[in-house]
C-alpha cells in the first residue's frame, strides 16, 4: 500500500515538473463547483443575438439537446474569439449529432454582429446586458475588479444540456486560456468514432487505432491524442493500480511548446491470476486512452509560436502484456500527429464594447 | 537483390505447394489477387478485395484472398502489411467460423491456416522466436482437431529449435554462482529457464522446478536461468542498470530463492540467441547439448517432470 502511494506521488510530481510554468498563473478558483452542476435543470433565459433575434433556454435546444457556452469577450479575448472559430468549423458535426449551440457573452449584440460578420459565425451569440444570466448561473468571475471593463466576464466553459435543459457534462477549465475543443468534448460524449485520418497499430499483443482530435488548433485549444485499443485473444495488459507491472502508457516526448495532462483511463478490469493468488486490474477487453494536452498559450511562448504553422506531437505507446501462462517483453511503439497551428484572433471590434454591465 | 529472388523463390513455392488448383479451380477474386502479388502489386490486390467487399460481402474466398496478400507481403519481407494482413484475415476467418466450419470450407481452411502460419513467421523473422511457437502451440490447442492441426504443427516444427544444437550462454553479468557454459555442462541435463523481473507467469513456474531440481539434481539436472534488464523497475519506473540489478536481486530472492546457488547470466545475448521474447521460456537441454524441447509459458510439474524424466 506505500508502495502504491509513493508511486504515485512520483507520477504526480513528475507530471508537475514536465509542465511549461506559466509566467501568467492564474488565480486558482474550483470552477468546477461554481454554475449549475450535472442533473441540474439551467434556468431559463431571454437573449438577443448578433442578428437580434430572441432566444430562450428551450430555442437553442436541438433534438438532442445543445452546447451552451459562457465565454468572456468576443471582442477582446482571443482565446474566446479562436474557440468560436472551431465552434464555427464544427457546426456540421453537431447538427448531426442533433446538438443546438449557442454562446453567452457579456459583450454588446453590436460587438456581436461584427465579429460575427468577420468571421462568419452563423450560430446565436448571446449578449447578456449586466451578465444578468451569468450571474443567476453563479459563474460571474469575480476575481474581476468591479471597476474594470472587464467586470460582468463569467468563469468560462460549456454545459452539454438535455432535452429538457438539464447539465448531463461540463467542461470548465482554471486557466482562462484553455478551451476543449468541439471534438474533444464529443469524444468524451462517446459521440463521435475515429476520423479518417486515424492509424492502425497491429502487435502480437493487440490492435489499436489512433488520432489526434482535431486537424487544427489554437494555442490552448484543449485536444486529444486517443488510442482505442483491443487487446488480442486471451492478451491482458496493466492498468493504473497494477503495482509492480508496467502500466500502459502514452510516453510524449518533451516538448515545451506542449503541455499534457495525465493519460486518462476507462474502469479497469480485475484479473486473477490463480497461481500466485493475485488479483491485479488489466484491460482485456476493447478500452480507449485519451490524453488532454494544448499547445501553451504562455506568454513567453508566443514567439517561438510565431512562426510555425504546425506542431507535430510524437512519444511512444508503452506496455506489457501477458496472458495467463506467458508474459511477453515490455513494447515501445512509436507514434506520431500533425496538427495545424490556428493563430489568435487578435483583432478588436470597432464598435461599443459591452452590453453595459458597467 | 537477393533479398528479392529469395522472397520471389518463397512466394513461387508456396503457390506451387498451394492445393488450392489440385481442388478446386480459384474463383475468380482469388485469381485476380494472386496476380497482383506476383506482380508485387499490393495496393492493387488490396483494392481488388475491397472491391469484390462492396460487391459481395465477406465470403470464404475474400477471406482467402486477403490471406494470399499475407503470404504475399510476407515472402517480399513487408512484415508490417503481413502482419495485418494475417490479423484481418484471422479475424475475419474466426467470425466467419459461427455460421460456417473447416471441415466443408476449403477456402476457409486455407485462409485461417494461412493466417496463423504468417502471424507465426512474421513473429519468428522477428527475432521473437519464442511467441510465434507460443502463438502456433496456442493455435493448435484452439483447432486441434480440425483440417488445419497439421498444416500449424508442421510451422511449429519449423519454427521450434528442437532437435538443434542448444546455442551457447554467455554471461557478461551473472547472479549466484558463476555460470558454467553448456560445454562445462555437457553430460548433464540442462533446463534453462528464461524468467522477467516482472513477469507473474515466471514466479508462477517457481515451485515446480525447484522441486524438479532438488529431485533430479543427483541425477545430472542442472538449472541456468538467464534473464536481462528491460529499462524499468517497480510500476515501470524507468530505472539506470545498476538500479534495476539491484531490483532483479531483490526480485530473486524474494520469489526465486531456489536460484539463489544456481546459474543466473544476466544479459539480453542469451534470450536473443533463443528468441525469447516471452517468459517464462523453458528450455530443455540432452546430455549431449541437443535442445529436446523448446517450451515458451508456463509447463505443469507433471509435464515438466516427464520430459526431464525422458533426458536423464
Amino acid at each position: 500500500m506505500q508502495r502504491t502511494a509513493s508511486a504515485l506521488l512520483i507520477t504526480g510530481l513528475f507530471v508537475t515538473l514536465s509542465l511549461p510554468v506559466s509566467a501568467q498563473t492564474p488565480d486558482v478558483i474550483d470552477v468546477g463547483r461554481l454554475g449549475p452542476q450535472i442533473g441540474d435543470r439551467i434556468a431559463d433565459f431571454r437573449l438577443e443575438d448578433q442578428s437580434g433575434r430572441t432566444w430562450t433556454r428551450d430555442s437553442i435546444l436541438g433534438p438532442n439537446g445543445a452546447l451552451l457556452v459562457l465565454s468572456r469577450s468576443v471582442d477582446w479575448c482571443p482565446y474566446c474569439k479562436t474557440q468560436m472559430l472551431d465552434l464555427q468549423s464544427r457546426m456540421p458535426e453537431l447538427e448531426a449529432a442533433g446538438l443546438g449551440l449557442a454562446v453567452i457573452t457579456y459583450d454588446s449584440t453590436a460587438v456581436m454582429a461584427d465579429f460575427a460578420g468577420r468571421q462568419g459565425i452563423t450560430f446565436p451569440l448571446l449578449s447578456d446586458p449586466g451578465s444578468a444570466t451569468i450571474k443567476a448561473y453563479g459563474l460571474l468571475n469575480t476575481t474581476v475588479d468591479a471597476t474594470s471593463s472587464n467586470f460582468g466576464i463569467p468563469f468560462p466553459g460549456t454545459f452539454v444540456l438535455d432535452t429538457d435543459g438539464v447539465v448531463t457534462e461540463r467542461f470548465f477549465e482554471e486557466a482562462y486560456q484553455e478551451r476543449t475543443t468541439v471534438s474533444s468534448m464529443m469524444l468524451a460524449l462517446g459521440t463521435s468514432g475515429p476520423p479518417v485520418a486515424a492509424s492502425r497499430i497491429t502487435t502480437d499483443h493487440l490492435q489499436a487505432t489512433t488520432y489526434v482530435s482535431d486537424g487544427v488548433v489554437a494555442p490552448g485549444s484543449l485536444f486529444s491524442v486517443v488510442f482505442d485499443i483491443t487487446p488480442r485473444e486471451r492478451i491482458h495488459v496493466y492498468a493504473p493500480g497494477a503495482d509492480g507491472y508496467k502500466v500502459i502508457n502514452l510516453n510524449l516526448d518533451p516538448d515545451p511548446l506542449l503541455v499534457a495532462r495525465p493519460v486518462e483511463y476507462p474502469e479497469s478490469e480485475i484479473y486473477f491470476f490463480e497461481p500466485l493468488n493475485e488479483r491485479v486490474p488489466v484491460f482485456e477487453s476493447p478500452f480507449r486512452l485519451t490524453q488532454v494536452m494544448h499547445v501553451s498559450a504562455a506568454r513567453e511562448d508566443r514567439a517561438a509560436l510565431a512562426d510555425r504553422t504546425s506542431i507535430t506531437i510524437t512519444g511512444t505507446l508503452e506496455y506489457q502484456a501477458c496472458d495467463d501462462r506467458v508474459c511477453f517483453n515490455p513494447q515501445s511503439v512509436p507514434v506520431s500527429y500533425t496538427v495545424q497551428l490556428r493563430p489568435l484572433d487578435m483583432e478588436r471590434a470597432t464598435v461599443e464594447p459591452t452590453a453595459g454591465s458597467r | 537483390m537477393r533479398h528479392i529472388s529469395a522472397a520471389l523463390a518463397l512466394l513461387t513455392v508456396l503457390a506451387v505447394t498451394s492445393p488450392v488448383g489440385a481442388q478446386t479451380a480459384p474463383t475468380n477474386i482469388i485469381r485476380e489477387v494472386r496476380a497482383t502479388i506476383a506482380d508485387q502489386n499490393f495496393a492493387a490486390g488490396e483494392a481488388l478485395i475491397d472491391q469484390y467487399r462492396a460487391v459481395h460481402g465477406v465470403t470464404s474466398e475474400m477471406i482467402a484472398a486477403l490471406s494470399w496478400l499475407a503470404r504475399g507481403t510476407y515472402a517480399a519481407g513487408q512484415l508490417d502489411m503481413a502482419r495485418q494482413y494475417s490479423v484481418d484475415t484471422h479475424a475475419l476467418a474466426v467470425s466467419a467460423l459461427d455460421t460456417g466450419s473447416l471441415e466443408d470450407d476449403y477456402d476457409l481452411e486455407i485462409a485461417l491456416g494461412a493466417a496463423i502460419e504468417t502471424d507465426a513467421l512474421v513473429r519468428a523473422a522477428r527475432g521473437d522466436r519464442s511467441s510465434a511457437v507460443y502463438f502456433l502451440e496456442r493455435e493448435i490447442e484452439t483447432y486441434r482437431d480440425t483440417k488445419i492441426h497439421k498444416r500449424l504443427q508442421k510451422n511449429l516444427h519449423l519454427l521450434s529449435l528442437e532437435g538443434q544444437p542448444a546455442p551457447a550462454i554467455v554471461a557478461p553479468e551473472y547472479l549466484g554462482s558463476s555460470v558454467q557454459t553448456l560445454d562445462q555442462l555437457r553430460g548433464n541435463v540442462v533446463l534453462l529457464f528464461f524468467w522477467a523481473h516482472w513477469c507473474p507467469d515466471c514466479k508462477a513456474q517457481v515451485p515446480a522446478i525447484a522441486r524438479l531440481l532438488e529431485k533430479y539434481r543427483s541425477e545430472g539436472l542442472r538449472v541456468v536461468a538467464p534473464t536481462q534488464r528491460f529499462g524499468y523497475i517497480v510500476s515501470g519506473q524507468d530505472a539506470p542498470p545498476d538500479e534495476e540489478l539491484r531490483h532483479i536481486e531483490q526480485v530473486q530472492n524474494e520469489h526465486y530463492a531456489f536460484l539463489r546457488n544456481e546459474s543466473v547470466p544476466v544479459g539480453d545475448a542469451n534470450l536473443k540467441r533463443y528468441g525469447v521474447s516471452t517468459t517464462p521460456t523453458l528450455v530443455l537441454v540432452d546430455r549431449e547439448g541437443i535442445v529436446r524441447l523448446y517450451r515458451p509459458g508456463n509447463l505443469s510439474e507433471d509435464d515438466l517432470d516427464a520430459a526431464i524424466r525422458e533426458l536423464l
